[in-house]
């Protein structure tokens, strides 16, 4: 958006310089300057001329009176005297030359002067009526030079002084009775311009300039008034679509639907100031709306009287509403004869009904109550509808939700079920078969009496046997436990792992006795004392190493655990047949086994479940394998540094 | 408190099943050497039973699915009466999972063993037992 000021003055034009002190100095000045000039001329032309009659009179009185007295010197030709009058009148003022010639034009007496501006006058000189000779006056006109010479130095001080005071005062004055009054008013104006709308101009000492201030601020009254309006406009508009979005955003969240519905109808009532709100649900089978949830105290009494409402009712604007799928506006019921009077809400004034639509299903009816004539405007409307419509796409979600919610119960019990089965069931086959192995192995070992070394292979046969059935069933039990999700660790916080180590070690060793396999360790003595299930730990050990012993027919197979401070690496390297690449991924999942693995015996369990059980106590399980060289699975289980360490 | 040898200490076993029965009474007599031991072949009337005895057994061993008591049934038996209150309890379950485990350590058993029995070991468990230990050594 463009201000105004903007508008009028764009950035890259100039601003004016010139300033109002400034021209008026100048023109002052100027005019005076002009005035001063000329009469300081007439003045000059007038002492000048004054000066140069009076000099020329001078001369005239001089050289006449000297004509009369020099009369009867000239014609006795007494030089002398002559020569002491002569002196005598060039003593006076201004007088630097005078002359006498005699009738023959030849000088008698002369003092000559080098002087170039003169004023020069010559006389006959008479005696008894007769010309005897005459007399040449010369007056120095130096005097007029000066006089000039000063006026002019009078009048350029003059005008200096006189432009220095204009100036000074113009700018003084300006400053006082026009800038300082004018920047007040900017001041106050730019303020205004830029937001501030109770900017007020305060009155003014001129006459002219509070003419301004009082426009300013009539304009100013209407501005802010109207602004206020606009900007109440705004705010109420605001507000209305802040608790729309509010509501809306709530209620996304909330899946409980009967919940849902009362936070909603409370918060549109409150936020949207009105006498009652209330939410009907569609049932499509009935074609019937129902009542679900509505506010205030007095509506509670509505919700028993009419819970539901067929939707072809009439009278009834919320009935009108779900039928033709579209809002009801009517800001003055007492006019209308649609409207349905509720004996509980006596004090409506006005209703306006949203259908709650999702796409074109019909999911329910807002229905709103003012105690106000026309308190829904065009503009409460639009807010109220987009409303209505989220009220829809929340409750429709709330009713997938609970259907969701109903299958996946559903789903839980019966896993639980299964698992609860395979719980009791295992428990069932292992009780017989616990006692089996017991006895076979003590028969075996000759506890009850001697046995023949056959007796004993065949014991020791169906020992094997018993424990691979064993296997099965424990294994099934804990795949079934961790497919459920159910799989839970005993955690002892003082496991160490040394002790584990050897009873792995003393497990697997019967297993390597028919082959010729080496077990190499090559174990950190310094391994810290961890939380963890200790027989899981066995367990992730014991698949491992079995696995790597089932699966290498010469060799080696080395155990390597590493203390890696924040966690503990296991290694399991053998080299037997080696995984092909194209079986790694797979044998991670159940009952998965490669051809070499379906040749031996086993379950396809065993990694899936070690996988699980090291993931369970925060670790990592992974592997590298060529065929032909062999296999390594590394696992890691992280070490809490308590600073205990184990003993080897 | 002495603790009793293996040899001489005086076992209460309760075990519903023959199999397991026999069992448990060959490690006693082949394995261990222990001569007092005995047997209940189901939880009725427990408390009656023990009271019963000659003396208070050294160490309860207690199957957990036994009727018409439990072995947890049984343990709280033996723990609300004051003269029992601080017998050696150990649970004998089949049922190898962690939960089981978990809930016998809560209940207050004084260690668990699962079943198979390990015949080399559980002579050395038996005797740990008796020291005082609290074992969880299951299968
Ligand atoms: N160290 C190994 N060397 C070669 N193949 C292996 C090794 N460990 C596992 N496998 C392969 O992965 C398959 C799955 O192993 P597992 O889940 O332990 O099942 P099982 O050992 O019961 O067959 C085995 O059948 C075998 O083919
Ligand atoms: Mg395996």
């Amino acid at each position: 958006m463009t201000t105004v000021r903007n508008a009028s003055f764009p950035e890259d034009q100039d601003f004016p310089t010139r300033t109002l002190a400034r021209d008026l100095a100048l023109r002052l000045a100027i005019v005076l300057t002009i005035i001063i000039v000329a009469l300081g001329s007439a003045y000059f032309f007038i002492t000048v001329s004054q000066a140069r009659s009076e000099l020329l009179l001078q001369a005239t009185n001089r050289v006449e009176e000297l004509s009369n007295v020099l009369s009867i010197p000239v014609w006795n030709l007494d030089k002398n005297s002559i020569e002491q009058i002569c002196q005598a009148y060039l003593q006076a003022e201004n007088v630097v030359g005078v002359r006498v010639l005699d009738d023959t034009g030849d000088s008698i007496y002369e003092k000559p002067t080098d002087e170039a501006n003169l004023i020069v006058e010559t006389r006959p000189i008479e005696f008894n009526g007769q010309q005897v000779g005459s007399v040449e006056v010369s007056v120095s006109t130096r005097q007029i030079d000066n006089l000039r010479s000063n006026i002019f130095l009078l009048m350029l001080s003059i005008v200096i002084v006189v432009v220095v005071t204009i100036l000074i005062s113009t700018w003084f004055l300006l400053q006082r009775f026009l800038s300082q009054p004018l920047s007040v008013l900017t001041m106050g104006i730019e303020s205004f311009a830029s937001g501030d709308y109770s900017q007020r101009l305060k009155p003014m000492e001129q006459k002219e300039l509070n003419i301004i201030s009082e426009q300013f601020n009539a304009m100013a009254n209407q501005i802010q008034a109207r602004d206020q309006l606009l900007e109440k406009r705004v705010a109420d508009r605001t507000r209305d679509l802040s608790i729309a979005s509010s509501v809306s955003r709530q209620i996304t969240r909330v899946l409980d639907m009967d919940e849902l519905l009362h936070q909603l109808v409370a918060q549109t009532k409150e936020g949207f100031n009105l006498y009652a709100a209330s939410v009907y649900i569609y049932q499509p089978e009935a074609r019937e709306l129902t009542l679900e949830a509505t506010t205030g105290e007095e509506t509670r009494q509505m919700t028993k009287a009419v819970k539901t409402l067929s939707i072809d009712a009439r009278p009834s604007l919320v009935a009108q509403g779900a039928r033709e799928q579209t809002q009801i506006v009517n800001n003055d019921v007492s006019e209308s004869k649609d409207y349905l009077v509720d004996p509980s809400l006596p004090d409506a004034k006005s209703e306006a009904v949203f259908p709650m639509l999702v796409g074109a299903r019909l999911i329910g009816v807002l229905d709103l109550l003012s105690e106000k004539t026309d308190r829904f405007s065009e503009a409460d409307i639009q807010i109220l509808t987009t409303l209505a419509e989220q009220i829809g796409i929340a409750v429709r979600n709330a009713q997938l939700y609970s259907v969701q919610l109903q299958a996946s119960a559903e789903l839980r019990r019966a896993d639980q079920m299964k698992s609860q089965f395979l719980s009791s069931m295992s428990h069932e086959l292992r009780t017989p078969l616990n006692a089996i192995i017991n006895l076979d192995e003590m028969v075996a070992r000759g506890m009850v009496g001697p046995v023949t070394d056959e007796q004993k292979e065949l014991l020791e046969q169906s020992l094997v046997s018993s424990q691979h059935l064993l296997q099965l069933i424990n294994d099934v039990l804990d795949i079934s436990k961790i497919q459920a999700g159910q799989l839970k660790l005993f955690v002892e916080n003082n496991v160490n792992l040394h002790d584990e180590i050897n009873t792995v070690v003393i497990m697997v060793k019967p297993l390597l006795e028919k082959k010729p396999l080496e077990l190499v360790q090559d174990i950190d003595s310094n391994l810290p004392i961890i939380a963890g299930d200790r027989r899981r730990l066995r367990q992730i050990l014991v698949n491992l190493l079995s696995n790597a012993i089932k699966f290498t027919n010469q060799g080696a197979v080395t155990l390597s655990v590493r203390n890696q401070e924040d966690q503990i690496k296991f290694s399991v390297i053998d080299t037997g047949y080696g995984i092909p690449i194209e079986s790694q991924a797979v044998i991670f999942e159940p009952f998965v086994q490669t051809l070499d693995g379906i040749k031996q015996e086993g379950t396809g369990l065993g990694l899936p479940i070690t996988r699980s059980l090291v993931e369970a106590h925060g670790g990592e399980l992974w592997m590298e394998s060529e065929i032909g060289v062999g296999t390594a699975f590394h696992f890691t289980i992280p070490a809490e540094n308590n600073g205990r360490m184990g003993e080897k | 408190m002495n603790t009793v040898s293996v040899k001489e200490a005086f076992f209460l076993y309760v075990e519903d099943d023959a199999s397991n029965r026999t069992v448990m009474n060959l490690i006693m007599e082949k394995a261990m050497g222990a001569r007092n031991l005995v047997i209940f072949e189901d939880s009725a009337n427990f408390m009656e039973r023990v009271r019963a005895l000659p003396k208070c057994p050294d160490a309860f061993l207690l199957d957990i699915h036994v009727h018409p008591y439990n072995g947890f049934e049984m343990l709280k038996q033996l723990r609300t009466d004051p003269e029992y209150r601080h017998v050696k309890v150990i649970g004998l379950t089949a049922s190898v999972t962690n939960e089981e485990v978990e809930e016998l350590r809560d209940a207050g058993f004084d260690g668990a063993i699962g079943k198979p029995l390990n015949i080399s070991t559980f002579p050395d468990l038996m005797a740990r037992i008796l020291k005082g230990e609290t074992i969880w050594f299951v299968s």
